[in-house]
């Protein structure tokens, strides 16, 4: 039934089939887009610009078990816009 | 422990691979279980098996093996965007798009977004650049379970090699993803356990944790880079060939297209990775401790740091359960890729015969595909070619020429051409060959590869796709898939999702606050 929303059509492998148009969300992808420039660079930057002992854990340990475990947290924010705003 | 306790816990993950492909052979009475276990799968089925194809031989041997040699964060550097950025680029950004619009194959994402036609040039296009990509990483993870099987049983790698390709055809005959996925889900009770246990029995072996981290210290190995002699360049062109060969990976795409509901894909990710996360940082912590064993330069090979603390530093359990794991990572890796590698070769069939074959034959040629792309994969593998120590570097600089940029760049831009996507994935085996031959031959392209094969590969893309006309039909598909894929629908929010987030973030801080408390950074 039509309901007055505008819809796509086209020609698929299991015949014609059509798609309501509607206002598209690029959430993830704008957050996902961020946080690599952000969390990545930042994280290759930091490990670049620092000093740290070769003979005994330092900043680098530090650092880089911040980014992997804390990295938990960047999941959950996309599980949690998951949830909220749809898939 | 004795190599013949090591080789019967071998014997047993053998024997029950091939029990479980004829358990739930059962499971099989259409094309879509085969394909993707009739998209019925679980968050905690996706958990496991993306679990199971990231972590593979690298991770338990060469990584371990890394890390008491250059120290245990370059190891952990490798994981620096593939693990975190590759995965939510696969599954969120790519895999959860595809899944939505209820393709069954990567090809059919491609033939529906650029018009729906059965263009041969575009499917035989698509069929090279899987094969391209995912050979190469198959390589390894046959090579390293069979290089395992022989360590372990101190017979000719020839034998190994034809064993594990013998487990593999079985299993995946008779059950085809169920065997995948179902396997997965056991080989994750083992990754479990080892991401448990394997630093505190480590540290206990070689003497406590004074002894332990003062070798680590005395070998000079602790920091950024290490003893790798490399500089962090090095590291960001790994970075970025793993963000292409993870963030575009067919096989940890098709794992997407299992599941039954869509916030799995979140849900799945997330339990994933802390698993992954912890295994990983605690073989690696485990493989720089065991210089308290092994003395820095005493074991030349790298590889046999594993198998040497297996028989001579960890107790019996934990020297299979890790042999085990690590040969079964390889299997469950090598599994996913050789279906993803066959369903890229029988698509070509399955489009371009002028009669469409029945699910009966494409489930029958997916099986012959599957043993052909074994034994060649094999045979490639029982040699000692120089393509065996290069073969990541070209499954990451193919991925980021062809794969990756097409499959990336065309689901968030309607401009997209089919001529240029077919271009570039003609194109993507050739000059991935061409740069890394010239990089070990010439030093080109140094210090890595993927450093130019990105701007290459989503450069050319855009160009071509500027240069070129979509005839209308394409247009039209271009803008469906946009509409359908990004036009977001209401999901349920439930208790089991609130019990997830807080359960895996509380996870993550206890393993963040206990490992930068044993290593004394905190």
């Amino acid at each position: 039934m039509n309901d007055g929303k505008k819809t796509i059509t086209a020609e698929t492998e299991t015949g014609t089939e059509s798609v309501p148009a509607g206002k598209k969300s690029y959430h993830f992808d704008i957050l996902a887009l961020i946080l690599w420039f952000v969390l990545m660079w930042g994280f290759l930057a930091a490990l670049s610009f620092t000093d740290s002992p070769k003979d005994a854990p330092g900043i680098h340990e530090l650092l880089s078990y911040l980014y992997f475990f804390g990295f938990a947290l960047v999941y959950a924010v996309f599980y949690i816009l998951a949830l909220k705003k749809g898939v | 422990m004795t190599m013949s306790a090591a080789g019967w816990g071998l014997i047993c993950f053998l024997v029950f691979f091939i029990v479980v492909a004829f358990v739930v052979k059962g499971k099989v009475s259409s094309l879509a279980d085969f394909w993707i276990v009739g998209r019925k799968g679980k968050w905690y089925f996706f958990a496991c098996t993306l679990a199971a194809g990231y972590v593979s031989t690298w991770t338990f041997i060469a990584g371990v093996g890394t890390a008491w040699s250059w120290g245990p964060t370059p190891s952990i550097l490798f994981y620096t965007s593939s693990l975190t950025f590759g995965w939510i680029i696969v599954t969120m950004l790519i895999g959860l798009r595809l899944r939505k619009l209820g393709y069954m194959t990567i090809t059919e994402f491609y033939k529906d977004r650029f018009g729906g036609e059965n263009d041969s040039s575009l499917i035989c296009a698509i069929g090279l650049a899987l094969a391209g990509t995912t050979f190469f990483y198959l390589l390894i993870q046959i090579k390293g379970g069979a290089i395992i099987l022989a360590t372990v049983f101190n017979i000719n790698i020839h034998v190994c090699i034809a064993v594990m390709i013998l487990v593999q055809v079985i299993a995946l005959w008779m059950a085809g993803m169920w065997a995948v996925v179902v396997t997965d889900m056991f080989t994750n009770v083992v990754f479990f356990i080892v991401a448990i246990c394997v630093l505190p029995v480590t540290i206990l072996s070689v003497g406590g944790m004074d002894v332990a981290f003062q070798a680590v210290s005395d070998a000079g190995i602790w920091s950024a880079t290490g003893n790798s002699g490399m500089d962090m360049t090095y590291f960001v062109g790994y970075a970025l060939a793993w963000l292409a060969i993870i963030g575009g990976s067919p096989h940890l795409v098709n794992l997407t297209l299992i599941l039954e509901e869509r916030k799995s894909v979140f849900k799945g990710t997330m339990a994933a990775f802390i698993m992954v996360v912890i295994l990983s940082v605690g073989l690696f912590l485990s493989g720089a401790v065991l210089n308290a064993a092994f003395p820095p330069g005493s074991v030349k090979v790298l590889d046999s740091i594993t198998p040497l603390a297996a028989v001579s530093v960890w107790p019996v359990w934990l020297g299979i359960l890790i042999l085990g794991g690590a040969m079964a990572a390889a299997y469950t890796t090598a599994t996913s890729q050789v279906m993803t590698t066959s369903l890229g070769i029988v698509d070509m069939f399955r489009f371009l015969k002028k009669e469409r074959p029945s699910d009966k034959t494409l489930i029958r040629y997916t099986r012959i595909t599957a043993l052909i792309v074994l034994i060649v994969v094999g045979m490639v593998a029982s040699t000692d070619l120089w393509i065996m120590a290069i073969a990541s570097s070209l499954a990451g600089v193919i991925s980021s020429l062809g794969i990756f940029p097409t499959l990336l760049v065309s689901i968030y831009w309607k401009g997209v051409t089919k001529k240029a996507a077919n271009i570039m994935l003609w194109a993507s085996v050739p000059i991935g060959l061409f740069m890394i031959i010239c990089n070990t031959a010439f030093g080109w392209f140094a210090p890595f590869p993927t450093i130019y094969s990105f701007p290459v590969g989503f450069g050319g893309l855009v160009a071509l796709s500027l240069l070129t006309k979509a005839g209308e039909n394409e247009k039209l598909h271009a803008t469906r898939f946009k509409e359908a894929a990004f036009v977001p629908e209401k999901i349920v929010f439930e208790t089991s999702d609130k019990v997830i987030l807080v359960s895996t973030v509380t996870v993550a801080a206890i393993a963040f606050f206990t490992f930068t408390n044993v290593v004394g950074v905190l």
